[in-house]
């Protein structure tokens, strides 16, 4: 075989078999492939911030949005090591803490998509004011906004890093400024059994929630649970309880 | 005389500024432009490597590493098919990393002259050459465990294309210097000690239906080729080269070097021996 042939085998099979695995539907460059897109108006064809659900995790939004999944962590002050792999319902269940009255959850990371990537928002909702400043030092922010949204934003004190989430980690309500209330581990969609054990609970108490023995404790309680036809419900709540 | 086109040269650029128009898309795809046809998806989303690291731990866990994409399994299979065809042709028509290396590979060699690529003792380099397995094992050892891209702590592939932005890690940009400072002094020095796709790809040598391979009977036994390959082979020693550094450069081929014709060459059968009586 001749150079030019190689060159020519290289360039078939590289770009045929991109073009044959997409038409069976195989090229997937990003994990979520339901996110829906702008069907009409000047931003046709642009990913919708209103099809992101609460399991829609920061990583689907980094590829469909281009916002960085550290970004978001950022902006909604959930430090992580894996920040891709937290979800749109973790904010949610962060902000619990906050009581009913303050709602901070799914909605408030389409307003903030929204916001960022420059689309018309839906309802309004509430933001942490982390997730403004985010908006202000990326040049999102605009005085008509700021009268807009006023009413909605949260003061919260930014928490820089996972340690500080899990040792003095603290969420102010824009209620209450004065109350500080410490941030126990939740179990969420990403909580992996190594969490779990490094938050105090021993592994054999884990396995005895799930039923089976753990071999892998880096997989998320949500992953084993479906896996092994669980209810994660069920699960999360009694992992809660153990918790120390 | 008619200018011959360097093919594979063309194939190096080609596939250098297609990886590096797709991370420059995915980049500002994000203030809304982005470039026709060529896609802006992540790097992590085409890296063939990213489909080794987490295969393992796809098939052991049932989960996908987080950033891997299906598509990395489908390049990784494009390569393997390529491969099992033609040899690592991937490692020198494709390989960004492998291209910069080769380039900068030219300036050493402008240097160093004929003691371009012998620095290494040959001892201490045949040892080395078997790192690469280690690192393999490792890498797919540790992403298994861990469930996530550990390789990305050191990876000079992505360090190259995100050189510039806060996803680079340090320990990424600082192979990749070491890396491009080494193939001053040695060809391709991260392919030959560390590479562990090319451990995997290279593994092909030993089974493919094309090789390079040598006409005893034509030989001259001038070992030009020994001394054109970039990865050290003893062409002139072989009668089909099997070595799992081989990337099928061409560059020993009676194409390019070998001064014989069809005397070194890339094909499926062996050439016919010629017995000369006395």
């Amino acid at each position: 075989m001749k150079r030019k042939w190689a060159a020519v085998l290289v360039l078939l099979l590289t770009f045929g078999g991109i073009y044959l695995a997409d038409m069976l539907g195989y090229w997937q460059t990003t994990s979520n492939q339901d996110l829906l897109l702008v069907g009409e108006g000047d931003e046709v064809g642009l990913a919708d911030p209103e099809a992101i659900r609460g399991s829609t995790t920061f990583l689907d939004i980094e590829q469909s949005f281009l916002i960085p999944s550290a970004t978001l962590a950022t902006a909604f002050n959930l430090p992580s090591e894996n920040p891709g792999s937290l979800k749109a319902m973790d904010v949610s269940e962060f902000y619990e803490v906050l009581g009913e009255e303050v709602e901070l959850g799914t909605g408030s990371v389409k307003l903030f998509v929204a916001l960022y990537t420059d689309v018309p928002h839906g309802e309004l909702e509430n933001l942490p004011s982390t997730a403004v400043d985010v908006l202000k030092e990326n040049g999102r922010w605009s005085e008509s906004l700021e009268e807009e949204i006023s009413a909605y934003i949260i003061e919260v004190n930014p928490i820089s890093s996972v340690e500080d989430e899990s040792d003095e980690g603290l969420v102010v309500s824009e209620e209450n400024e004065s109350s500080v209330l410490p941030s126990a581990l939740e179990i969420a969609g990403q909580t992996t059994v190594k969490d779990v054990v490094d938050a105090g609970v021993p592994l054999e108490t884990v396995e005895d929630i799930l039923g089976i023995k753990v071999d892998q404790v880096n997989l998320s309680i949500k992953t084993i649970a479906e896996q092994n036809d669980l209810s994660f419900g069920t699960v999360k709540e009694a992992l809660q309880a153990v918790l120390p | 005389m008619k200018k011959k086109w360097n093919l594979r040269l063309i194939s190096q650029l080609s596939f250098f500024l297609l990886v590096a128009l797709i991370v420059l898309n995915h980049e500002i795809s994000e203030s809304g432009i982005v470039l026709p046809i060529i896609g802006s998806s992540s790097l992590h989303s085409i890296c063939p490597f990213g489909g080794v690291a987490a295969f393992v731990a796809l098939f052991r866990w049932d989960v996908m590493v987080p950033k891997i994409h299906l598509s990395s399994f489908v390049v990784l299979g494009i390569i393997f098919v390529m491969s099992i065809i033609a040899g690592p042709l991937v490692c020198s028509y494709m390989c960004p990393l492998g291209s910069i290396q080769e380039w900068f590979g030219g300036l050493g060699r402008k240097i160093f002259k004929k003691r371009y690529n012998h620095f290494v003792p040959l001892r201490l380099d045949k040892i080395l050459r078997y790192l690469r397995y280690l690192v393999l094992i490792w890498v797919v050892y540790l992403t298994t465990m861990s469930l996530r891209l550990v390789f990305l702590e050191v990876d000079p592939y992505f360090a190259l294309f995100n050189f510039w932005s806060s996803e680079a890690t340090l320990g990424g940009l600082f192979v990749l210097g070491v890396t491009l400072l080494l193939s001053l002094f040695v060809e391709r020095p991260w392919c030959k000690y560390a590479c562990p796709f090319g451990a995997l790809i290279g593994l092909t040598n030993l089974f493919s239906i094309l090789s390079i391979r040598r006409n005893k009977t034509t030989c001259v036994d001038c070992k030009r080729c020994d001394t054109v390959c970039p990865m050290n082979i003893e062409v002139s020693k072989k009668k089909v080269v099997r070595d799992h550094q081989c990337i099928r450069c061409f560059a020993c081929t009676s194409e390019v070097s070998c001064p014989v014709p069809q005397t070194v060459e890339l094909k499926v059968k062996a050439y016919e021996e010629v017995h000369h009586e006395a």
